[in-house]
């Protein structure tokens, strides 16, 4: 510390520096951190409870959602009559392909721009 | 709790860390007179120094277990100690209030037996907050003024200026608080 500082007031500073009890301190910091911890217990348990609801009320929708969208993304774009062709284009002859070259596309060009 | 009483610094940190209980109480119990007489410089009011150290624990103890470092400990709890002090200070606009000097609430009593501490408390509450936040990080916390400005983001300047004129007044303040009345012997 290079700042200039009045030695006699940094004396009185230090010799005011007593120590406290500890006992009745220390007894309510725990009570308190025992609180918390009920109350961060009975919020986890309110979570669980409204996330498990969630799931009961809205699991199958969701699923269906899920199924539709992931056919809908492997659908081919072009269908092919040659078996081969077909499963030679398999992986970018879907939606899931476009969007996935849409989303480098747009990072490559935001990349660019922000330069 | 004898155990925990004989555990290292590091020991009993770690321990903390990981969530126990009886090495957390045994580390409130080592740590808390420094951040009681920290708060006590600070704010002036034993009441709200109490509470504001029994913030700062709560905070260590929902914390700690993020701290990457054991030899860490003591310069990371002096941090959230005044962070704590800085957001009591925002949340009552305190850091706004007047920077004028209190004298209406120290009338100093020559001859008086107080402690050091009470002297000490008695002359800083002269101080507005703002000044007697600077001195006390200055001369208790032995903060750097670049440091405190940054704390509690005032201009380097403004530190510098709080911190003089502050201990001057304190000064002035312990020096008559110290001198004896007429009728005494000198």
């Amino acid at each position: 510390m290079t700042d200039e500082l009045d030695r006699d007031l940094l004396l009185e500073f230090a010799k005011a520096e007593q120590p406290l009890k500890s006992k009745e301190f220390t007894t309510n910091v725990m009570r308190e951190t025992q609180i918390l911890g009920n109350r961060k217990k009975r919020s986890l348990w309110l979570y669980g409870l409204v996330l498990l609801a969630l799931c009961i009320l809205f699991a199958g929708p969701l699923v269906k959602l899920g199924t539709m969208f992931a056919i809908g993304f492997i659908s081919p774009l072009v269908s092919f009559e040659n078996p081969w062709l077909a499963t030679l284009t398999m992986p970018v002859n879907n939606i899931a392909s476009i969007v996935v070259a849409m989303l480098i596309g747009g990072r490559f060009i935001w990349k660019k721009a922000s330069q | 709790m004898n155990n925990y009483q004989e555990t290292s610094e590091a020991g009993i940190i770690n321990l903390a860390r990981t969530g126990d209980p009886r090495a957390f109480e045994e580390l409130v119990h080592r740590r808390q007179s420094i951040i009681r007489n920290l708060m006590r410089r600070l704010c002036n009011d034993v009441t709200l120094a109490e509470d504001l150290a029994q913030q700062v624990f709560l905070k260590v103890w929902q914390s700690i277990a993020q701290l990457s470092r054991v030899n860490a400990f003591d310069g990371w709890l002096k941090r959230i100690a005044i962070n704590t002090w800085l957001q009591y200070l925002r949340k009552n606009d305190a850091m706004r209030n007047s920077l004028e000097f209190n004298d209406t609430v120290y009338v100093p009593p020559p001859g008086s037996n107080g402690s050091v501490a009470m002297d000490l408390d008695k002359a800083l509450l002269v101080l507005p907050e703002q000044v007697r936040t600077c001195v006390v990080l200055a001369y208790h916390e032995g903060m750097s003024h670049p440091e405190i400005s940054e704390a509690i983001e005032l201009p380097l300047g403004t530190v510098k200026s709080h911190i003089n004129r502050g201990a001057k007044k304190v000064t002035e303040m312990l020096a008559a608080y110290k001198q004896p009345t007429a009728g005494e012997k000198v």
